[in-house]
């Protein structure tokens, strides 16, 4: 067999397992309970919760991107390790104080939350849209990897288009199906998968290029001395933009809708045990970035489109005598861009069914929502793999504004658990102007202050606005008792 | 006295995670920002960051252990 062949039945034959876990594992559970789709019956036990939180992060940018990174950016990659290892430590504090009000509330999303504490419809729905809008892109890129993993590893004999669809058809499947649960233990498999898959590259390419770790760096460092340091002449990044790049990061990563609802999904215990072992996670990722060092001198400048092509590059240039390895690798490839796919696409449809449409129509039964939500993974699905195929560079580049607006929640959840003077029309504005701020300094402005992190700026926007407006403002005495429920929780 | 000690942990906590945050940010990064030497075969900067996530990985075992609030 010629090593597309043999990536084709790797690829398929993990495909195959992916959906029988991902069908099963909502066997056996209610299919018409809001509660099991959304957040598990708030049961998942630790061993899921680890898998499922880890599997999320393996994206298709840590998979595709982060070898991309060091290739390109030497040390600007490390702030991947950093923000993996202090992006979930926030939880520890809000996860158990959000499962225990999400239980007694019956929350199932953010919006959920916040449109209880505050008062007010009109956030759920600016939640709800503003989730949804960060989704979509998020999941047009893991599409784009999915199709491009495919396309290049089975050399052009599985097109593009049609390599995403099946990958994301199975996606959409399992998640309409079984929810939340079909998400959760398919990552299992697709985390251990793409971990095993990180290890072996990260030490094959680094063995078989340099012959060892030292040689490589040695070579790298002799060549360009500033590219493994940190806003220095030669250096890829500046100081200001590395470090709040990593604070964006801490504030903003458990924000994320589909990370955040998780909280919902499993007891406060869980959710500090999750907490601990995430920096663990964050080293099973160091090969990543070996791979991408590794590509250095090894694959001309010239030969790709762009960094995120040096994976595919090095295997299919460096991998393809080993046999099955070479399968496996692609499998494993696959599996990072599907575990966010499925996140993300049962993120969005929770969302939509209960921040955008429960909102709107208030009479919808369980049953109805539930059925919005089904059909809104297949929604979701479908709009963005019209962009991912029709879409322009432009158009993405774009929709990713919204990726920068998440951060932009973290003021309102702060205030909302701690701070019983939090006005809702604080929180409302600061929401809106920290967005529109980021947007600003994304795509408007030429450049942005001291070359700080764009959503950085809105949020220190938009704190001071939660604070100046929540200080004018006099809260009554009902308002008080209200935000003291949440705060003294 | 439950509350309280309650509170303390948190504190605690938080303090201990802007304690790592600004290991692995500057100006305290800027003590790390060298290629070398290269330790186990790695450029400084980069053990330095793995390093803080052991530290943190440690910090947490201890904070598990010392939190009464973690049973259900």
């Amino acid at each position: 067999m010629i090593a597309w062949q043999i990536a084709l039945l790797a690829m398929s034959l993990y495909l195959i397992i992916a959906f029988a876990i991902g069908l099963s594992a909502g066997r056996g559970r209610s299919f018409f309970s809001i509660s099991e789709y959304a957040v598990g019956d708030r049961g998942f036990g630790l061993f899921v919760m680890w898998f499922l939180m880890g599997g999320t992060i393996f994206s298709a940018f840590s998979f595709l991107g982060g070898p991309g990174w060091a290739y390109s950016k030497g040390a600007a990659s490390l702030y991947i390790l950093a923000y993996c290892t202090l992006g979930l430590l926030p939880w520890y504090i809000i996860g158990p104080k959000v499962a225990r009000l999400g239980k007694k509330a019956d929350y199932i999303t953010m919006g959920d939350f916040l449109g209880d504490r505050f008062k007010s419809k009109f956030l759920i729905i600016i939640i709800g849209v503003v989730s949804l809008l960060a989704f979509i892109p998020y999941l047009t890129l893991q599409i784009k990897g999915m199709g491009y993993i495919f396309n290049v590893l089975t050399f052009d004999n599985i097109s593009y288009n049609f390599g995403a669809l099946i990958a994301l058809g199975i996606v959409v499947i399992y998640v309409a199906t079984s929810g939340v649960r079909g998400a959760a233990w398919s990552d299992v498999f697709q985390a251990i998968l793409m971990l095993i898959v990180a290890w072996i590259l990260g030490i094959y390419f680094v063995e078989s290029l340099h012959g060892s770790l030292g040689n490589m760096f040695s070579k790298i460092i002799e060549n360009d001395p500033d590219f493994l340091t940190i806003g220095n002449e030669g250096s890829k990044i500046s100081a200001a933009r590395y470090s709040s790049n990593i604070v964006v990061s801490m504030l903003g990563f458990v924000m994320w809708p589909h990370l955040f609802t998780k909280s919902y999904a499993t007891t406060a215990r869980r959710i500090k045990l999750t907490v601990l072992v995430y920096p663990i996670f964050a080293i099973f990722l160091l090969p990543v970035l070996f791979i991408g060092f590794s590509a250095i001198g090894v694959v001309p400048d010239d030969a790709l489109g762009r960094p995120g092509e040096v994976l595919p590059y090095l295997i299919t240039h460096h991998l393809t005598e080993s046999g099955i390895l070479y399968g496996i690798v692609g499998a494993g490839a696959l599996a990072a861009a599907m575990s966010s796919s499925d996140a993300i696409t049962h993120g969005a449809s929770v969302s939509f069914g209960r921040d955008i449409c429960k909102v709107i129509f208030p009479s919808l039964k369980e049953n109805q929502e539930l059925w919005i939500m089904r059909l809104a993974v297949i929604g979701v699905g479908a709009i963005s793999y019209c962009i991912a195929i029709y879409g322009s560079d432009g158009l993405i580049a774009l929709l990713l504004g919204a990726y920068g607006a998440i951060v932009q929640l973290a003021p309102g959840v702060y205030s909302g658990l701690f701070w019983k003077k939090a006005s809702t029309l604080g929180v409302i504005i600061g929401l809106m102007v920290g967005i529109i701020v980021t947007i600003y300094f994304q795509y408007i402005a030429a450049s942005s202050p001291y070359d700080l992190h764009p959503g950085l700026i809105g949020v220190i926007i938009n704190i001071a606005i939660v604070f100046f407006v929540s200080m004018i403002q006099q809260q009554n005495e009902e308002n008080y008792i209200h935000a003291s429920k949440f705060v003294d929780e | 006295m439950n509350l309280i000690s309650k509170i303390n942990i948190k504190v605690l906590y938080v303090i201990f995670t802007l304690f790592i945050l600004s290991m692995l940010i500057f100006p305290v990064f800027s003590l790390a920002n060298y290629a070398e030497p290269l330790i186990f075969g790695m450029p400084f900067i980069m053990v330095w960051v793995l390093f803080w996530i052991i530290v943190e990985f440690l910090g947490l075992i201890v904070f598990v252990k010392i939190d009464k609030d973690i049973e259900d």
